[in-house]
């Protein structure tokens, strides 16, 4: 199989630069055919019982290595990317934000402990109002919060000097999907040349490339969150001629990559443009699927 | 005080009445009740003295909720023809110029509740136009929801949603309208607070945004800022508590916190550069003949005025 072997060697030779794939520490046990990932070199041989536990033991054991590494690291992007925040966030200065993310309120707290202080407009993201918890929490932590409602995010956007929001995953274009409506903020940030900063965790970076994202990668919430069951019953009588009546509840939003100013991750600030490096650090080539 | 008068007034206040033009139009019909009843007290002229008794109670009208333009457009105009009081709306030829805007199977959408956009859409529905609808609504007060309950009755297909998820279904319509509480002679376009919003996010996916707007709610006023001059306050506890979700209660008991500010908006201002073309019951004008049209207008009023006093 000279193309099978081609491959284990260069899967070799790309081990020495970066974290091993999942893939490449499972080729290196061809003999191991009781795992069940087996890869698709499936090489026949004979297997020695013992050699076969242990190896499955080391296996076993890498991969758990590896799991507890991604949980330490999700655990502490928080602080690293908080740490950061003292750069960005100057004194008397007025932020906008938009739902709730965890990554936000630790950056907006970490700036205010070192002493600046500023104010936040906080957007309520109806349908869900994750802007009313993140409020909640700013308040608690004594910060100065304002709520406003999403319609009004083109009204203040004059009055804002940075617009921070946390991103729920982080294209390979350098593209983002947010919370609902970071979309309207992103394009009135670029309108009054506010500076449009995402933080993200390197956990968030996605290998996918973006084709049509307001429908791939986009979830549909209940109705129920617009509009209530009963309330509408009685004009929607089909044999009298009345029309139909659909409802659309978006979860996510998605921010071409032009629209963001800086991307802030636990390793630093980059550009849009950036990202896909990144995302090559984390991510083997052989785990991603072409 | 006259009770028609009070009775607007209290309406105003409670919000049973709001929207530009029913706001006018019931203020206009207060005042013809109180010219039915008004007598000329003696020694005094009947010009002078209604006009007093007219401003007394466009104080008290201010003093329940702020005047819109329309309604300062309208005062103005009833003081310069006090012998009558016509309501100045051209419904049938805002309707004619209107009918030939919607082709057939075009998507549109509609922000909030505007009598004018309900009256096209209900016009072009007549005329056996296919046509969907998305109806765009937003919080506080959630008005959408009476412009969807009135299209879907009358037998349009609609689409509801919230104003967060217009990036969402932008690339899906073909044509924005958008009513209007004022034009202002820039261009820059009054009314609910969200018509920004949706006017920048339609401009971002190319679809054309269509303002309906009466001429009389034009005003030679210019204004830049978009949020903090000549806007209106609305209740803040409006926001910290949710109609209909009381499973929306984070911010309870935190209303007197010193920390925690809320900021309702009515209104807000669209540049006119997101603007496509205005149609008024003159025809169809892109904002910058919003001036002429002002100009004109007040030439032939009071070009009226005069022939009357004659």
């Amino acid at each position: 199989f000279p193309a099978m072997s081609a491959a284990v060697v260069a899967a070799a030779a790309r081990s020495t630069l970066r974290p091993p794939s999942l893939q490449t520490l499972l080729e290196g046990t061809p003999e191991s055919a009781t795992v069940p990932y087996t890869s698709s070199s499936g090489a026949d041989s004979e297997s020695k019982t013992a050699d076969k536990s242990s190896l499955t033991r080391k296996l076993k054991h890498d991969v758990i290595e590896g799991v507890n590494q991604l949980i330490q690291e999700i655990a502490g992007c928080h602080e690293q990317i908080a740490e950061q925040a003292i750069e960005h966030i100057h004194q008397n200065e007025v932020i906008l934000t938009l739902g709730s993310s965890r990554t936000v309120l630790e950056f907006l707290c970490a700036a205010k402990e070192k002493k600046r202080s500023f104010r936040v407009f906080v957007a309520e993201g109806a349908p869900r109002y994750q802007g009313h918890l993140l409020a909640k929490e700013l308040v608690a932590r004594g910060l100065q919060t304002t709520v406003i409602t999403d319609s009004a995010v083109f009204a203040m956007i004059s009055r804002v000097n940075m617009v921070i929001i946390g991103a729920h995953a982080v294209m390979a274009n350098g593209g983002v999907i947010g919370p609902v409506g970071v979309n309207m903020a992103a394009l009135a940030a670029q309108k009054h040349a506010v500076p449009f900063v995402v933080l993200a965790g390197s956990h968030k970076l996605c290998p996918l490339y973006p084709h049509n994202p307001e429908v791939l990668l986009n979830e549909l919430r209940s109705p129920s969150e617009l509009l209530d069951f009963g309330e509408f019953s009685d004009c929607l009588d089909f044999g009298a001629g009345s029309g139909s009546l659909q409802v659309v509840n978006p979860t996510f939003d998605y921010v071409p990559p032009n629209l963001v100013s800086l991307f802030i991750t636990d390793t630093g600030g980059h550009n849009p443009s950036y990202m896909y490096r990144l995302i090559a650090d984390y991510y083997s080539a052989d785990d991603l699927v072409m | 005080m006259h009770p028609a008068v009070y009775k607007v007034g209290l309406q105003y206040l409670s919000w049973d009445i709001s929207g530009g033009n029913a706001r006018c139009i019931a203020m206009l019909q207060a005042f013809q009740e109180v010219v039915k009843d008004y007598s000329t007290p003696p020694e005094k002229t009947l010009n002078r003295d209604m006009t007093a008794q007219i401003s007394s109670y466009v104080s008290f009208l201010i003093e329940c909720r702020p005047l819109s333009i329309s309604m300062g457009n309208a005062i103005r105009f009833v003081k310069n023809r006090i012998a009558k009081l016509p309501i100045t709306l051209s419904e049938s030829e805002a309707k004619a110029s209107l009918h030939s805007d919607i082709e057939h199977g075009d998507v549109l959408l509609a922000y909030g509740s505007s009598t004018v956009i309900e009256m096209v859409l209900v016009h072009a529905h007549e005329l056996r136009k296919k046509f969907r609808v998305f109806v765009v609504d937003s919080r506080p007060k959630l008005q959408g929801q009476l412009l969807l309950r009135r299209l879907i009755k009358r037998g349009i297909n609609c689409t509801y949603t919230h104003i967060t998820a217009i990036s969402y279904i932008m690339h899906q319509v073909t044509k924005v309208f958008l009513g209007a509480s004022s034009v202002f002679s820039n261009g820059t376009v009054y009314s609910r607070v969200g018509t920004a919003c949706v006017a920048m996010v339609a401009n971002a996916f190319r679809v054309p945004v269509l303002v309906c707007c009466e001429a009389y709610k034009f005003h030679e006023k210019v204004q830049l800022d978009y949020s903090k001059c000549s806007n209106e306050l609305g209740d803040p506890n409006a926001i910290s508590k949710v109609h209909g979700r009381e499973d929306i209660n984070y911010l309870n008991g935190l209303t007197n916190n010193a920390k925690l500010k809320f900021l309702n908006l009515m209104y807000d201002a669209t540049p006119s550069d997101y603007i496509s073309m205005i149609i008024t019951d003159y025809g169809m004008v892109p904002p910058t003949s919003v001036p002429v049209i002002v100009r004109e207008y007040q030439k032939e009023h009071l070009l009226q005025s005069s022939k009357i006093v004659i």
